[in-house]
């Protein structure tokens, strides 16, 4: 094999591999995008505690309807 | 449990226990509606009026400013998505209840206080009861708001909001539900409420490459400015730098802002601001009918000043806003 077409190779390789990781971050950013939209019910009790430690107080908010089930 | 139904913004999220809605800074805990942001501000500064922006409302004055973490948006280029999409207990707080913010603010010489940075409509509780205090001792209240806010909580807001600098981030629903994951019609709606109820607005539009910087966006935009809030609402056309999940983009070319400030001006809006990029004619108040310089500035910097009584020095022509 020649020496031009060994780089060639190397050259096509290393654009495969480019390509691959940004496909890879783009979907890595769009799956961290829609999690950090709406996160989910967390455990109550652990909530509270990481409130507390981060010293936030929670406070009745306004504007809201309870939802009888 | 009971779920709750939060009615603050249009995203109306319905939360089970343990819940927080999309702004993350309001939870269902055990049936109720909280806050978890009260008197907790993640960044407490003193600002220039001028970098809200708001370039006609009392100039030159210090607006001391508060933010808390969250926010009812996630646009792709927030430039302060350190605070604005983490939650509450991942940034750095302080104490700092409305009584002390008050203090604060009258010890620091600010004439307003603004709230700023993520997004006043998310921290409402804490933002209304500092800005009854304010007013009660001679402050005015100062929001930079996306306003995507429903009409009833805005309904209370215009009360004790004396000034506003809004963020018009497109002018299309598709450009809101791509970058902002918002909605484009609230907004607008929004944006007339203010300024028919007498909140002094100024709008803001930040101009992405790719996303919302053609000659029909400008276009669109400004038309719907002149026939919904008129020509004497000033607008800042500004310029994106690169951030949190648009780094790919390069920041807006300077032509294009100088673009959109010509098309705006063409359509008749007679205030029309560069931002973000100091020596820009665009920094400058124009006056509309001698068209001198009314106040000349390099970014947030006031260099001249020719406005007397609220009128153009030069030619005595009235420019709007707020100047003593």
């Amino acid at each position: 094999m020649r020496s031009k077409d060994r780089l060639f190779i190397f050259l096509s390789i290393v654009l495969i591999i480019l390509f691959i990781a940004s496909l890879l971050e783009q979907m890595s950013i769009s799956t961290s995008s829609e999690r950090s939209i709406r996160p989910q019910a967390e455990d109550i009790s652990g909530v509270l505690i990481k409130l507390e430690e981060a010293n936030l107080e929670p406070q009745e908010a306004r504007f809201y309807r309870v939802i009888n089930e | 449990m009971n779920r709750v139904k939060c009615l603050l913004c249009p995203r109306e999220c319905e939360l089970v226990n343990g819940e927080r809605g999309d702004c993350r800074a309001r939870m269902n805990i055990d049936g109720n509606l909280k806050t978890l942001v009260y008197g907790r501000p993640c960044a407490v500064h003193v600002d220039p009026i001028e970098k809200k922006p708001l370039f006609h409302y009392l100039p030159g004055t210090g607006s001391f400013s508060i933010a808390t973490a969250g926010c009812n948006l996630h646009c792709m280029y927030c430039q302060n998505w350190e605070i604005s999409q983490r939650e509450p207990e991942h940034t750095r707080n302080m104490v700092l209840e409305p009584e002390e913010v008050i203090r604060q603010a009258l010890d620091a010489n600010c004439r307003t206080i603004a709230y700023t940075y993520s997004e006043p409509v998310i921290f409402f509780e804490y933002a209304s009861d500092t800005a009854r205090l304010a007013h009660e001792r001679g402050l005015l209240n100062v929001w930079v708001t996306a306003a995507y806010i429903n009409p009833g909580p805005l309904e209370e807001a215009v009360k004790f909001v004396d000034a506003a600098n809004i963020d018009l981030k497109g002018i299309t629903d598709k450009f809101y539900r791509t970058v902002t994951k918002g909605t484009l019609q609230p907004v607008l709606q929004a944006i007339k409420t203010m300024k028919s109820s007498g909140v002094w607005v100024e709008l803001t539009n930040l101009v992405v490459p790719t996303y919302n910087d053609t000659r029909e966006d400008f276009s669109r935009l400004c038309d719907w400015v002149v026939e919904n809030v008129g020509v004497e609402v000033p607008v800042h056309f500004s310029r994106f730098w690169p951030m949190f999940q648009l780094k790919n983009l390069p920041p807006t070319p300077i032509e294009v802002l100088t673009r959109a400030r010509d098309i705006a001006m063409s359509k008749g809006i007679h205030y029309v601001y560069v931002g973000n990029v100091p020596g820009h004619d665009g920094n400058n108040t124009y006056c509309p009918v001698c068209k001198n310089i009314v106040i000349k500035r390099r970014g947030y910097m006031i260099l001249e000043y020719n406005i007397v009584g609220g009128k153009c020095k030069f030619c005595s022509h009235a420019i709007p806003g707020r100047w003593e």
